[in-house]
Formats: structure tokens, sequence, C-alpha cells
């Protein structure tokens, strides 16, 4: 099948990055189901997605009628019987693979014979999540970046057991849904993730070793190599927590590959609770300071 | 404006000599890329050390592939500029200390450290050797910014600090497409898209000189642990084949009447 005569589009999960593809999803035309088990998610999501597409509208990105159709185009449920009739199902729940293994083993069951199962995952092997299904070959990588609304990047991740045509395919739903999507095998971190390790690594590496501060690195970082900010600044906009969790997946799933080897100095500031931004300290100060 | 000496083996020392050029000063250049043919490069140094009617006030060196050929051209630079000349020393493959100890002249070495593209950058990283005289310090900070760039100083260390992050995260994309995780351009759009990087770290490599890249990784790995920055067998791969880059025509990516097409082997 092509992406063309598909009509209705899964996404599991209504967190941030669940609701933002249910959205993207919606406004490029889509039939939207978005599953939760948490109905206050649900309702949380529902209220967020109409405040961006309407915010759009008003904005004059899209009509008023475009904007209402969107939002008439998603409908939310607690019941993953409700994907019977989905063609292609986009998971977004949280990062625990036997969470995400459970999930496949029982979409599998529900969904027609030719719909896809993408995962959304970013740290786990999609072979690993494929496994727990009698169709592997149907399962996917489809990594949105955060906030899927504004990132275009979308990387497709092919696992071991994938079919070319399921790929296709999911490369095409992402250019449908306005996205650029790039291949990529199934491997720690995919390409982005994995590549910009050493932007984050080596700059706590020249952090622990005293050549200069951390606004330094930051300042000749943007200064010097034009990259729009430095990877401490990046480290609290992304939260300490999830940027070290991030280099420890990839460390420990390459077999502790000595380059990925994460820093004892990101730790330190984990465990003492500096965690960027969303706490107003990290490795700058946020509220009534800002960082210089 | 003084008389400035630019010695170099890549993209960085002839950014270096434009940026120089461009803010006035008389420049003299001694280029020796990695795919020109070299007899004996020190003696060819000499002679045109020796050739010169003008006497250099500044030297700047950056020798970036091979430490032997930096060791032997700073070793040249000593002996034949006149003994107040300024040696400004690119500290991406070896500290600015050590080419210090190399030369007689150690208080007039001074480090620096920078990539290409040199033109977008506002700042230089200013790199004091323990042995630099401090007038030879403020002499160095004076000449970068009488060449338009804002000296930021750091202490002194193998690669500088963005160079040093943006040649490993080069050396990460070699190890991608060595490893057959995806293509070329799908690298470097995802690193664009994905983490807004300025540019593909892998034609980012190319516009540095993947010799220049693989000689500061394995500086880096001498000065910090080889396992960490041991270059990516591709990277290896293409220098040994002189396909480092813009400069050979080839490197990740094939320039020329088609400058997209597919790279690697």
């Amino acid at each position: 099948m092509s992406a063309d005569c598909l009509q209705r589009i899964g996404v599991v999960g209504a967190g941030t990055m669940g609701s933002g593809i249910a959205q993207v999803a919606a406004q490029s035309g889509f039939d939207v189901v978005l599953y939760d088990i948490d109905d206050h998610i649900l309702r949380r999501a529902t209220d967020r997605i109409t405040h961006f597409v309407r915010r759009a509208a008003e904005k004059g990105r899209v009509t008023a009628d475009e904007a209402e159709a969107a939002i008439n185009r998603l409908q939310t449920t607690t019941a993953l019987e409700a994907f019977a009739g989905c063609d292609f199902l986009i998971e977004a729940a949280p990062e625990q693979l036997e969470l995400k293994q459970s999930l496949f083993n029982r979409l599998d069951c529900i969904v027609p014979v030719h719909a896809v199962l993408a995962t959304n995952t970013s740290t786990l092997s999609v072979t690993q999540i494929a496994s727990a299904t009698q169709h592997p070959e149907r399962v996917v990588g489809m990594h949105f970046f955060n906030p899927p609304p504004l990132m275009p990047l979308v990387e497709v991740a092919a696992g071991a057991m994938t079919s070319e045509e399921t790929v296709h395919l999911t490369v095409e739903v992402a250019k449908c849904m306005g996205k650029t999507p790039v291949r990529t095998q199934d491997v720690p971190g995919f390409i982005v993730n994995r590549v910009a390790r050493p932007f984050y690594l080596e700059g706590l590496r020249l952090l622990a070793q005293g050549v200069t501060d951390h606004a330094t690195v930051d300042r000749l970082v943007r200064e010097g190599g034009r990259f729009r900010m430095g990877p401490f600044e990046l480290m609290d906009l992304i939260g300490l927590d999830i940027n070290f969790a991030a280099s420890r997946s990839v460390y420990e799933a390459c077999f502790h590959e000595p380059r990925y080897r994460p820093s004892l100095l990101q730790q330190r500031m984990v465990e003492s609770g500096r965690l960027g931004r969303k706490v107003g300290r990290g490795w700058y100060e946020y509220g009534g300071e800002e960082k210089p | 404006m003084s008389t400035v000496l630019v010695v170099g083996d890549g993209p960085l020392a002839a950014e270096v000599a434009d940026l120089a050029a461009a803010a006035g000063h008389d420049v003299v250049s001694f280029f020796n890329y990695a795919q020109d043919i070299r007899v004996e490069p020190e003696i060819e140094l000499r002679l045109f050390l020796s050739g010169l009617n003008t006497v250099p006030e500044v030297a700047v060196e950056a020798v970036l592939a091979d430490r032997g050929d930096k060791w032997s051209t700073v070793h040249e630079l000593d002996t034949c500029l006149p003994p107040g000349a300024l040696l400004l020393t690119a500290t991406l493959n070896a500290s600015a200390t050590e080419v210090a100890g190399w030369v007689d002249r150690s208080d007039r070495v001074v480090g620096w450290a920078g990539l290409p593209p040199l033109e977008e950058a506002t700042v230089i990283e200013l790199v004091p050797a323990i042995q630099s005289d401090p007038e030879s310090v403020e002499q160095a900070r004076t000449w970068w910014q009488s060449a338009g760039k804002e000296p930021v100083p750091i202490a002194d260390t193998v690669g500088g600090v963005w160079p040093r992050i943006v040649v490993n995260v080069i050396n990460e994309a070699a190890f991608a497409l060595g490893d057959r995780i995806a293509s070329a351009e799908d690298i470097d759009l995802a690193m664009r898209l994905g983490t807004n990087y300025p540019r593909g770290p892998l034609a980012w490599g190319d516009l540095i000189g993947l010799d220049q890249v693989m000689g500061i990784l394995e500086a880096l790995g001498e000065a910090y642990g080889p396992d960490v920055y041991r270059p990516a067998p591709l990277l290896r791969q293409l220098v040994h084949a002189g396909l480092v880059g813009q400069l050979a025509g080839r490197g990740f990516y094939t320039y020329g009447e088609e400058e997209t097409d597919h790279g690697t082997p």
C-alpha cells in the first residue's frame, strides 16, 4: 500500500511526544486515534492540540476552517481495540522495554494485517521491540524530535527484521506529515543521538581537565564554531538527567565503547539536582538571574 | 602593518593568510598540501625563507597533518627567522608548551586554535605556553585583534576548545558512515535538522581537510588516550588514499561537476 491511500493513523501515548505527533498527523490530513491509559492525560493532550492548532489559525498559517477540520479529525481513546481500523501506528509510550514489548504484542493482534507498527523510541532497540510480535517485518523505528510540530527531522530506523516495504512506507508517511525523513540502521542512538555524543562528552572533558569554564566553552562553540548553542546551555535545555541517561544508554548498549564513556562531572550535577532549566538551575542559574 | 609569514599544510593556514592580507598585513605564505608531491619540505622551506626580501615579524604556523612535519617546520622557522620574531603555533596537534620546548625562542611562542571556516568565527582561542613571555602573549593578542578576531584565552591543551569538540563530532560521523548506519547525505542532514548544527559534520570534515582532522585526533589520542580519540577506519582510509576533502576534489563527498555525488565506499 502507499501513503496516499492511508487514512487513519493511531498514536499510542499522549505525553509531549505523542500529542505532538498526533497534532502533526491531524494537521496533515490524517484521521487520528490517540490512545492513553489515562483519560486525564488525554483531555490535557486534546486541549493542548486544540490550543496550538487554533493559534496557528490566529497567526494566519492555516485558515480557521482547516484548523477546525484538523481538530475534528482527532479522536481519543483508552481502549487499544480502537486501533482496529488504523493503517499506521506510532507508539510514543514511556521508554521502558517491557512496556513497549507488551504494547506491541497486543497491538500486533489488534491492527489489520497490512498495518505498520512504528515506535518513536530514541534509545531502545527496534529489533528487540519487534521480537515481541508475530510480524517483526512490519515494525520500524520512527523517531521524531521534540517538539514534533516544530522539528523537521524524522529518523526512520530499520530493525534487523524490518521489510524494505515497511521502511519505504514509513518514509512516505513522514513526508506526508511534512517532515524530512532520514534512513538509519537500528543502532543505539540512531544517527543524531550517537553522532552528537562527543558534542557533550568532549565539552565535559574540557571542563574536567580545567581547560576553561563552561560559559567559555559555550561562547567559543557559538562564536567560533557558529553553533546555535554550546554543549552546556544545550544540556540545560534538554535536562541534565535526560542527557546523562542518553550518554549512559549509548555507552552501555555499545558494550562500554570508551569514547562514549559518560562524565562523572555530569553525574554529580544530576545527583545534586541541578537538572537544568526545568528546575531553574543547571550549569547556569535561571529565573531571577538570567544566564550571561 | 607588519610582515607576516604563514606556513601550513591545509585550508586553515590558507584562511589565516587571507585573513591577515584582508586586514592589511604584508603576507608571505608557504603552503605544503598533503596531495602535493613533497621533496624534503624543510629544505624547501629553508630556501623559501632565505629568498624572502622582507623580514617577517610574526610567523603563524598551522602544520596539522603530521607532527614530524610540524617539528621540522617550527625548527626551521626558529633557525631562519630573526630572534625577535613572534611564533604563533596552532595548538591543534601539539600543545603550545610542547612546541615552545622544541625551539630556542621559547618565550616568543604563543599558541592559538580555530578551524575553517575561520571567516565565520568572531573569536580565536589564545593559548599561552608555560614558557611564553607575557609581552609575547600581549603581542599575540594584538595581532589577532588586528586580523579581526577577538582572542579568548584558554589553558594550554592539544586541540583547543571548539576545534576539539568539532573534530570529535566529525570522527563520530565518520564511524557512523563507515559502519553503514546511514548515507553521508542523511548523516549530515540529520545533524543539521535534528540538532541544529551549522553544517553537516562530514561536509565540515571535507572543508577542514581529512588529513588535518586525523592529525588532530591522533595528537589528542597521544595526549589523552588513544581509545577515546581513535580515528574512524574510514577516515584513515580516505587519508591514506589522498582523498582529503574539498581540496583534493574528494573526501566523504565528491566535488567538481556534481557537487553532491554519493560519497564513499
